[in-house]
């Protein structure tokens, strides 16, 4: 009971080290408290049981300065060690590597989808994907190398989900036109639970896959090999050209148009109209195709047409990707 | 005694007036609480039968008793029941209306009519509940969220409407109660010689007042994206689902305090009463109400740790989080404290305080656990969850109210329970409680996410104990049930104060008359003075203190 693997499954993940023992020393101030208070408690109701005589020991104490100065203070010490704790491994789990690998994850009634932007790779985890990669030899859901840094990169067709995978420790909600984060490295290779945390009807239950943490080898394996392709920056390019984008936005590093350039954008930070500063990142592009009134960079006028309905989210997604790349040294690629 | 021997014939409240009309429309404030006593009762049991059914189809990992799209419905319904028809309306419109006004010395609540109204807007609001549930349900959960409440089909803007008005009856009874606690408190009644239970059902009547509103507006502006399609919440609309999940906490964390508050103020009167004790920290007790009503209306955002909200704003809900902890704690040690050298009686009241001490410090603790970013993260909507709620919501403000119906039971209905009876259902009570949620606690803790009606093989087991569990805590409420109508209807007649306590309720007959007192009663120390001396005693029935 005493031991983090009673209550929890063993944690794979090098970036969550730190829960379990919080876990674990909580227990214990949850344990001590309860011996402390019960056993009061207890002793109390026993020893001051009606009919026992009346001692007289001077008047009932009604309140206790020190005493009840002391009961305030030493929780507040604990619950402060705890915050601090707590905050402190949040921080570490949160904030992905910069050199992590990117993992897209699209949740949608009732299945995930994995796309794996540098190597043009998608996986559908639907339960009869996962049967046929099972009978294949395959790895089975999420195929990620183990020691390596991986960011997910999150977002929903529908409604809200959550990617919850126990073994990690990870669990970050997926919405609907917006991106989240999430980061974990596996230390361990295997297969773990990957479940979706938010509710979202019928088949909410059944929206389980796995996760096979793979060698390195394995994982450049099954990648080489995986046929159905992703969507990448060379299909937001043709995006792109067939919105009629560029009628607008330069890619180059141009005077300004009618737009503002999109060339060194991604990572910037632009300011907008109404004097603050925006960070120009996945979630700012897409927010400016979808709603492009929201935020409106400096010098422009609101005049751009909404793309909300125009694009799906696969042509969304490698839009964004594409923009991205955008007057980067590598050309575009991740 | 000359006082009560010159009203020999003074019917009760009870008796006073005869026919369903002289319920219905009635303005005592009395009765008002025996009507959402009966009401929430047959709600509590509404809602605990489909716990049942939930529990068993979770007695095994396939989904085999009723269907996917049943179940969810059934635990959205469960859910919305239980908070709206019986948690957040139980103990302060059961215990606070008829309670509230005899502790006061007072003849009636402030606004007589307008209490009547609230029940009779609580009974509309259950009824488009209950509407929504004929007209084929709905399966959104409990918390409405977004954009899924919009794009689901069944009666979703139906039971929206019957939380918007439910809303209303609570912001109404909380209005009313201020106003009663301001103006209509008895002579000599300074602020700190209020029973705790007044100061409880004070910070509870502001949080309704504050935060309901929000729950108002939230509700409403659903309803205009569902029926019209106006994006409030919507992404796809250009709305934001994360503003809707703020909106429904910003309500809704603070309407776990409308639960557990009155539960604290309940447990304070029986924990000094039934151990002839003045109460340890009577002002610590009452501020702490106060501060956790402020703080607690600034931790919303801790039911959002993962929901894509920044990782700044969750540092600070979390440490707010933390903050409201203490007075809570504060409470928990006073409550021991005050059974220090104190003649206790194991009464059934007792009892429940003992039960509800046990239960609601393992929910507070847990409470802890999930206050903590790192572990959040990863048990956020699992069964750890559901267990820590269970807790805080059945182990404490529900058992605290069925301790406080146990205390007052003699007082509403002039008649006792049998209480060997009561002590030992308690404690089955207590041992049915654990055996149903603390399996949750490991279920939660090892993965099992919340709302699945089908789950992986390996939770199997500990569900099953849970539902062994729910069986036995059923029964177990059921013979509680039992044996309090049993005892209202053929019960040994109660004296008018059989606990021997000293606030103003217990100096008036039991069942208490029409009006109350006969007189206005003063009142010319605090509320716990024990040890209680006889002329404390001499004084029952007339409504006349000494």
């Amino acid at each position: 009971m005493f031991k983090a693997d009673f209550w929890f499954p063993t944690s794979v993940n090098a970036l969550a080290d730190g829960t379990d023992d919080l876990f674990i020393f909580i227990l214990w101030v949850t344990l001590i408290s309860m011996v402390i208070v019960m056993g009061a408690m207890i002793w109390f109701a026993y020893r001051y049981r009606a009919g026992q005589p009346i001692n007289n020991d001077g008047p009932l104490p009604t309140h206790h300065l020190g005493l009840e100065v002391a009961w305030t203070l030493v929780p507040t010490a604990i619950l402060g060690v705890i915050f601090v704790w707590g905050t402190r491994d949040y921080t570490k789990m949160s904030i992905p590597a910069p050199d992590a690998m990117e993992i897209r994850v699209t949740g949608q009634k009732w299945f995930w989808t994995f796309d794996y932007p540098e190597h043009n790779v998608r996986i559908q985890a639907t339960p009869e994907a996962s049967e046929q990669a099972r009978i294949d030899g395959n790895p089975v859901g999420l195929v990620v190398p183990v020691n390596t840094p991986v960011k997910l990169v999150g977002s929903s067709v529908d409604v809200i989900h959550s990617i919850f995978i126990p073994a990690f420790r990870v669990k970050k909600d997926v919405l609907p036109q917006r991106y989240t984060v999430s980061t974990f490295e596996a230390t361990e290779e295997g297969e773990y639970d990957l479940f979706c945390a938010e509710y979202c009807g019928t088949k909410h239950s059944g929206m389980i896959t796995k996760v096979s943490v793979v060698s390195e080898t394995v994982f450049a394996e099954f990648m080489a090999k995986e046929q159905t392709k992703s969507v990448g920056p060379a299909d937001g390019a043709l995006v792109f050209a067939s919105s009629g984008c560029a009628g607008c936005h330069a890619i180059t590093p141009a005077t300004a148009g009618v737009g503002p350039s999109l060339h060194g954008l991604y990572g910037r930070s632009e300011p907008l109209t109404d004097g603050t500063t925006v960070l120009a990142d996945e979630n700012y592009l897409r927010e400016s195709i979808m709603k492009p009134m929201a935020q409106i960079v400096e010098g422009y006028g609101p005049i751009m047409p909404s793309y909300s309905g125009r694009l799906n989210e696969d042509e969304l997604n490698a839009l964004v990707l594409y923009i991205r790349g955008l007057g980067r040294d590598d050309g575009g690629a991740l | 005694m000359i006082e009560n021997n010159s009203h020999p014939a003074e019917p009760s409240y009870l008796t006073a007036s005869r026919g369903i009309r002289s319920w219905l429309f009635t303005v005592d404030h009395k009765r008002i609480g025996v009507m959402y006593l009966v009401a929430t009762t047959l709600f509590m049991m509404t809602g605990g039968i489909l716990a049942g059914v939930l529990r068993m189809e979770l007695f095994t990992a396939a989904g085999d008793l009723v269907d996917a799209d049943t179940y969810n419905r059934l635990f959205t319904l469960h859910g919305a029941i239980m908070v709206f028809l019986v948690i957040i309306p139980a103990a302060p419109a059961v215990i606070g209306n008829f309670v509230l006004p005899l502790m006061l010395g007072a003849k009636d609540v402030a606004f007589p009519r307008l209490n009547l109204a609230s029940f009779h807007i609580y009974m509309l609001g259950a009824a488009l509940l209950l509407v929504s549930m004929i007209m084929g349900s709905f399966d959104t959960g409990w918390t409405f969220y977004t954009p899924y409440s919009t794009s689901t089909s069944g009666p979703v803007a139906w039971a929206l409407g019957g939380v918007f008005v439910l809303g209303f009856s609570s912001i109404l009874t909380g209005l009313n109660f201020i106003v009663t606690i301001h103006k209509m408190r008895a002579p000599g009644m300074s602020w700190f010689r209020m029973p705790l239970l007044l100061w409880a059902l004070y910070a509870t009547s502001a949080v309704q007042l504050l935060a309901t509103p929000v729950l108002a507006i939230t509700v409403f502006l659903l309803v205009l994206e569902r029926t019209i399609g106006i994006g409030i919440f919507d992404p796809n609309l250009g709305g934001d689902p994360i503003l809707f999940q703020h909106f429904f906490w910003f309500y809704s964390h603070p309407a776990v305090y409308i639960m557990i508050l009155p539960a604290f103020g309940i447990i304070s009167e029986m924990v000094s009463v039934h151990a002839q004790r003045p109460i340890f920290g009577y002002k610590g007790i009452a501020l702490s109400s106060l501060s956790i009503a402020i703080v607690g209306s600034l931790v919303w955002g801790h039911h959002m740790f993962t929901s894509g909200q920044s990782i700044y704003a969750s540092v600070v809900f979390s440490f707010l989080t933390f903050f409201v902890a203490v007075p809570t704690a504060i409470k928990v040690f006073s409550w021991v404290a005050t059974l220090y050298r104190g003649q206790i009686q194991l009464s059934p009241p007792m009892m429940y305080v003992f039960t509800f001490l046990a239960l609601f410090m393992i929910g507070g603790l847990t409470g802890v656990v999930l206050g903590a970013l790192s572990l959040d993260v990863h048990l956020h909507d699992t069964y750890f969850v559901v267990a820590h709620f269970h807790y805080v919501m059945m182990g404490g403000a529900i058992i605290a109210y069925i301790g406080g119906l146990h205390h007052w039971w003699p007082k509403i209905f002039g008649r006792m329970y049998p209480k060997k009876l009561a002590s030992f259902t308690s404690i089955l009570v207590f041992l049915s409680f654990n055996m149903t949620f603390f399996p949750m606690f490991l279920v939660g803790s090892r993965g099992m996410p919340r709302r699945y009606y089908e789950y992986i093989v390996s939770f199997q087991s500990l569900n099953q104990i849970a539902t062994v569990g729910a069986v036995l805590l059923g029964l177990s409420l059921f013979v509680t049930l039992g044996y309090l109508v049993w005892g209202a209807i053929w019960g040994p007649v109660a004296s008018a104060n059989p606990w021997n306590g000293l606030s103003l309720e217990w100096r008036t007959a039991s069942p208490p008359i029409e009006h109350n007192f006969h007189g206005q009663p003063t009142v010319q120390g605090g509320p716990y003075d024990y040890p209680i001396r006889p002329t404390d005693l001499d004084t029952v029935g007339t409504g006349v203190p000494a």
